[in-house]
């Protein structure tokens, strides 16, 4: 059990866990904690580092929107994001409720329908269809109570945060930093106090920035809406029943004057609301970071099989052939170091042109923009792998060739049996190059491409043009950067699982 | 068989290998010629350089042959093939396969027709054989150097050749592994009594395996500067060889020869 978690680890390059283990097991304690602070006391010096800087420079660097964000502030907008994922979680779920709601009335609201039209009753459906209604109405209310103790947690929240801001404000006052003019007195604001200092204004706009209860907050948006959309719905339902009511009024009384008109009007109404509830509810997501990461995983490990797919068979002949490795290396050359922005527009007008109108793509997931970033991912990154597959086919052991040549192997077996499994190392080295340098790639590509990944979410908040923006794009930076690294991390173990020696750099 | 291919069961007759340079042709070898009856085993030794490797891959295929010719129990040979089992100095195992594997694709391309039983009892044979009963399925880089040279001569064994051909196999070993492996191609050159090429540059390792010590001058132009008939008794053991009377003459022999060609090659350099 031991050696296999510290073979785990070993292999996945993660060997740091492995003094860890070893202590947790007793073995040679004092030697594995000096290992453990090697392996993570260096690097949290370093990390410690890290943050202090920056939250040095956060207090002397002004941006265009405002201070740069603080790792407290950074961390608190990351909080935020998570907290609308949890919200939009919440909504998806809610939303998904009040259509099944839906889908019972117009079930129900057809079969009944359906009972008149072929002249049977109709009474057990109506008992069906009161009950629910009913019930739905009894759920909808359901959400005032919630809306009201997330509203309160909401305004406590803000009701402290305003204390706090205007307990700054005082400190500020007590101490006398006004903002002054020429003749040293405070400059008056709009609101006809003094100005304070442009320090205490700094300290002011960092407290306004941080965002307070933002699950509460949304969930309190959300719950309304969902209540807001059941009423309507009980309204259009309740609405049907009025004109049933009445449709079966008038096939009760004795035929007179106007009464068809009336008939065919009352009926015209009915079948109004009637169609208003069969029409599907599209759940509109506003999508939440999760979503963005998801799509940009999505996006790149097409891209990178797409590129793998290309350029491993090109790579392979490449390598056998000489002849054709020179007749396509200027081509290579030439298309290498051409940046994704360049590629992303060639892209989407050649995607655009082929998925053109009703064509269009509109997959959950396939969509065109999906395309104009995952192929421009594979088109940035698919040179490292080819490469690597020539020179590994191309540089085949001589002794292994010798073998094949003993054995009389013919061309099939001399290239499936000896050749690609020797180049197989080297096709891992390019993949886990080309898997880099695609999620490096993806970003840029998503934002030309407005395919909503990280990249696309990037942009939208940097044309927010907001002190949160620019916090919000922090955020995207690290979670891009880990998952990077964990990307690699996966291609360094493959590699290291193909590899024919224990040797691969980490 | 007739009686002339048994008596000329390797037959190397005027053996050239030119490479061509820019300073004009560099002869290796020239006119070299050799007769090795079936079952014998010969041992080459020279200097490094002199050619005796180039020898040895011309015979197995694997070098081409500028001039004279090869024939292997009565056949002139072309290009390599698996009537001529090779074992190399690098074991040169495929590291993606098994020792097993690695034996088995030798196996399944000489006997395309035997049944997937019979292939496996072959492989399974061999590499008993070679003393890997229990590493079946270890990969190469699993396996010490001395193990996967067991797989090499288990692979080279396995094809059924009609001869060997060792280029120095234990080259890169140490001493005592060294030892086992040579009393392991005793032991199978006894069981199966193939003709044996095999190029060395250790005296007691020819003296110790060979009917025959063929030692070869330095190159450029090699030839074939002594032969020593090595009568010693088999089977072998490695001390009552000490005991033999005629121990230290070979050796001093081969010695003598060796010396002497390194006092020329000083000479040639100076």
């Amino acid at each position: 059990m031991k050696q296999k978690l510290i073979n785990f680890f070993e292999a996945t390059g993660l060997t740091w866990f492995v003094p860890i283990i070893r202590l947790v097991t007793g073995e040679e304690p004092k030697e594995q904690c000096t290992e453990i602070f090697k392996m993570l006391g260096y690097p949290a010096i370093a990390l410690a580092l890290f943050f202090m800087t920056w939250g040095y420079l956060s207090t002397k660097i002004k941006t265009s929107v405002g201070a740069l964000p603080s790792p407290t502030y950074v961390w608190s907008q990351g909080e935020a994001m998570w907290a609308t994922h949890n919200s939009e979680t919440v909504r998806k779920s809610e939303a998904g409720e009040l259509e099944k709601v839906r889908i019972k009335f117009n079930t129900l609201v057809t079969e009944r329908r359906t009972l008149e039209e072929n002249g049977k009753a109709t009474e057990p459906v109506d008992k069906k269809l009161d009950k629910l209604l009913s019930e739905t109405k009894e759920k909808a209310e359901l959400y005032t109570p919630l809306v009201e103790k997330y509203a309160t947690i909401k305004e406590k929240a803000e009701k402290e945060k305003a204390e706090e801001i205007t307990a700054i404000r005082e400190k500020f006052t007590k101490a006398g930093k006004f903002d002054l003019d020429d003749s040293g007195k405070p400059k008056i604001d709009v609101d006809g106090n003094p100005q304070l200092a442009e320090e205490a204004l700094d300290e002011i706009n960092y407290k306004q920035n941080f965002r307070v209860a933002v699950y509460e907050g949304n969930l309190v948006r959300v719950y309304k809406s969902i209540q807001g959309s059941y009423r309507s719905l009980i309204n259009k339902v309740e609405k049907i029943e009025k004109y049933t009511q009445i449709a079966r009024e008038l096939a009760s009384v004795s035929p007179s004057t106007g009464h068809d008109k009336k008939v065919a009007s009352n009926n015209r109404k009915r079948q109004a609301f009637e169609k208003q509830i069969a029409k599907p509810n599209d759940y509109q997501g506003n999508g939440s970071i999760v979503d963005y990461i998801k799509l940009s995983i999505i996006t790149v490990v097409f891209g990178f099989f797409l590129a793998a797919f290309v350029a491993i068979p090109l790579g392979i002949v490449c390598g056998l052939s000489p002849a054709i490795m020179t007749a396509l290396n200027p081509l290579i050359q030439t298309f290498r170091p051409v940046s994704p922005l360049a590629w992303v527009l060639i892209t989407i007008q050649v995607i655009d042109g082929i998925f053109v109108g009703d064509n269009a793509l509109q997959g959950d997931i396939l969509k065109n923009t999906f395309l104009h970033s995952g192929i421009t991912v594979a088109l940035c990154s698919l040179w490292a792998t080819l490469s690597n597959t020539a020179l590994g086919v191309s540089s085949v052991d001589q002794d292994h060739l010798n073998v094949a040549q003993v054995l009389k192997l013919n061309w099939f077996d001399r290239i499936f049996k000896i050749i690609i499994p020797s180049a197989i190392p080297y096709i891992f080295t390019g993949l886990r190059i080309t898997l880099g340098v695609g999620w490096m790639v993806l970003i840029v590509s998503e934002m030309m491409a407005t395919s909503r990944g990280l990249g696309w979410f990037i942009d939208q908040e940097y044309q927010n043009n907001k002190v949160e923006s620019l916090a919000n794009i922090m955020v995207c930076i690290f979670i891009i950067g880990i998952i990077g690294a964990i990307l690699d991390r996966i291609m360094f173990t493959l590699q290291k699982l193909v590899s024919f020696s224990d040797e691969v750099s980490a | 068989m007739s009686n002339y291919v048994k008596e000329h069961y390797l037959d190397l007759v005027n053996l050239s290998k030119v490479y061509p340079t820019k300073k004009g042709p560099f002869v290796v070898l020239e006119n070299f010629n050799l007769t090795v009856p079936e079952g014998e085993f010969v041992c080459l030794i020279g200097h490094s350089g002199c050619g005796k490797s180039t020898i040895l891959t011309m015979v197995a295929g694997l070098n081409s042959i500028s001039n004279g010719s090869v024939s292997v129990a009565g056949h002139e040979i072309d290009g390599p093939g698996p009537d001529r089992g090779v074992v190399f100095q690098s074991p040169s195992l495929l590291p993606w396969l098994s020792a097993y594997d690695n034996v088995m694709l030798g196996v399944s391309k000489v006997y395309p027709h035997a049944s997937k039983k019979e292939r496996e009892d072959i492989v399974k044979h061999y590499l008993n054989a070679v003393g890997l009963g229990g590493a079946f399925h270890k990969m190469p880089k699993e396996l010490s150097q001395g193990m996967r040279q067991r797989v090499g001569i288990a692979r080279a064994f396995a094809l059924k050749p009609k001869m060997m051909l060792l280029d120095e196999p234990l080259g890169m070993l140490d001493a005592l592994t060294k030892h086992e492996l040579q009393d392991l191609i005793a032991k199978l050159h006894a069981e199966h009594k193939l003709t044996t090429l095999m190029v060395t540059h250790d005296v007691d390792e020819a003296l110790y395996l060979s009917d025959r010590v063929v030692m070869m001058t330095n190159g450029p132009k090699a030839k074939v500067g002594q032969i020593l008939l090595n009568d010693m008794p088999r089977p072998r053991e490695r001390v009552s060889l000490l005991e033999y009377p005629n121990y230290y003459k070979y050796r001093e022999q081969l010695i003598t020869f060796l010396e002497e060609q390194e006092l020329k090659k000083k000479h040639t350099a100076a």
